[in-house]
């Protein structure tokens, strides 16, 4: 009686080690990665969001500080008044299939111009860190005085009747953004890339389209 | 019927030891060290649990038990979470808006006492500039200290105060990857410390300290 009791409890061990190696943990969806060889050897890919369905909407706060909400862009002041603002999107590939999650901040720089951040997760891949200088107001909170705050894609002013704004100015060579790192498939990889809006504004103050991120890793920076 | 029942109990007993020695293995005491940091320290505090969207930070959202009303619908992003978030300076400094993307570690294994998530913040200084951290961090010893007490009968409770979360091992350190503005050529590193809420002792939400060194 004994020998099958101490049988059972090796086999109960064992079974709890085996139940552990091939218990399913949560693993990512992964869609093909659609990158291009460019002919300078570099190679090229494209990231995009829908504006304006992709915007991610967060709950609401319960506990700690909350910062100001201007739609579903996040904004908190300095002591001098000058605004950072984050906004998060669903983020898709060159074939529109949603792969991550993109935020993207902007605040003035120490030396007065705007930059802004983007931080691409995608979790089956990792994280993509990039960088830039504007070279227009994209801030939240840069309308006009008598119109509401709101995204900047959504103030007819902002387009002066264009379809396309690059946003991107800098500071990479040729006014590029700056790759400046990444984790998991993107670790060390160093390049460029550039945010272009491609957006129809409408009647009703609001407008639609892409913002595409265009890049281009192992080129000089 | 005797020897069914001894059987039974020998399993029983054989399952609970198998858990045990998977919660205390010696590869979780080994990589159970928090990420060190050098230069100095900036320490940043925030609450997690606030404005986000995505998977709930639980053991069982990390084991892939459960889904909650704020999930994404994206299989893509069907365990990967955002926040935004307030940062308060400890030192009195000026506020800081951060942004946490997170999403759970393919390098998650029971058998090798990790279950995590990787993490990428951007951290915002308004009118001053910005830093963008790529990190990860193991919940092993909280899950592990709240079975530890699930078993003396107290419930899903981790003991400890304050849990200085380790990163994963091959998720590589923590670490400070670009700045912009103010912050334009900085490196560093660092660490998330996490306070468990009373309220809600098993879930991985609550006060969080991000410990920015910088060099």
């Amino acid at each position: 009686m004994a020998r099958l009791f101490y049988t059972c409890v090796f086999v109960g061990v064992v079974l709890t080690v085996l139940a552990a190696a091939v218990y399913p943990l949560p693993g990512h969806l992964r869609q093909r990665s659609i990158i291009n060889v460019v002919p300078d050897g570099g190679r090229e890919e494209i990231f995009a969001v829908h504006w304006p369905e992709d915007r991610v909407q967060l709950l609401p706060v319960a506990d700690g500080r909350a910062p100001e909400a201007m739609g579903a862009a996040a904004v908190l002041r300095g002591a001098d008044g000058r605004p950072a603002s984050v906004e998060v999107f669903r983020l898709r590939d060159a074939e529109d299939r949603v792969i991550g999650l993109a935020s993207r901040s902007t605040t003035a720089l120490a030396a007065a111009a705007q930059g802004s951040d983007w931080v691409l997760l995608v979790p089956s891949r990792g994280s993509l860190f990039l960088h830039q200088l504007n070279s227009r107001d994209v801030a939240p909170a840069s309308r006009v005085a008598d119109a509401p705050a709101g995204p900047a894609a959504e103030s007819p002013a902002f387009w002066q009747g264009r379809r396309q704004w690059r946003i991107t100015a800098g500071p990479a060579a040729g006014g590029t953004g700056g790759i400046t790192g990444g984790t998991g498939e993107f670790a060390g990889l160093a390049g460029n890339y550039d945010e272009v809006w491609q957006l129809e504004p409408d009647a009703g103050a609001g407008s639609q389209g892409r913002i595409v991120l265009t890049t281009r890793v192992g080129m000089p920076r | 019927m005797k020897r069914k029942l001894v059987a039974l109990l020998g399993l029983l007993l054989g399952v609970a030891l198998g858990i045990t020695l998977l919660m205390l293995n010696p590869i979780s005491l080994s990589q159970a060290a928090p990420a060190g940091l050098s230069g100095a320290v900036r320490v940043l505090d925030w609450h997690s649990g606030g404005g986000f969207r995505g998977m709930a930070m639980t053991p069982g959202a990390l084991l892939g038990w459960s889904g909650n009303a704020a999930a994404f619908a994206d299989p893509a992003l069907r365990h990967a979470r955002v926040e935004i978030v307030v940062l308060d300076d400890d030192a009195g400094g000026e506020s800081v808006l951060g942004v946490r993307l997170s999403a759970v570690a393919t390098q998650d294994s029971l058998l090798q006492a990790r279950l995590g998530v990787t993490t990428a913040w951007n951290l915002v200084w308004p009118g001053r500039g910005s830093v963008m951290l790529a990190g990860s961090e193991n919940a092993w010893p909280v899950l592990r200290d709240g079975l530890w007490a699930f078993v003396r009968g107290h419930g899903f409770r981790p003991g400890q105060d304050l849990y200085s979360l380790p990163p994963l091992p091959g998720a590589g350190a923590p670490a400070l990857v670009s700045g912009s503005g103010s912050f334009e050529g900085l490196r560093g590193s660092f660490r998330e410390d996490f306070q468990p809420l009373d309220s809600r002792p098993g879930d991985l939400i609550g006060s969080r300290q991000l410990n920015l060194a910088t060099e």
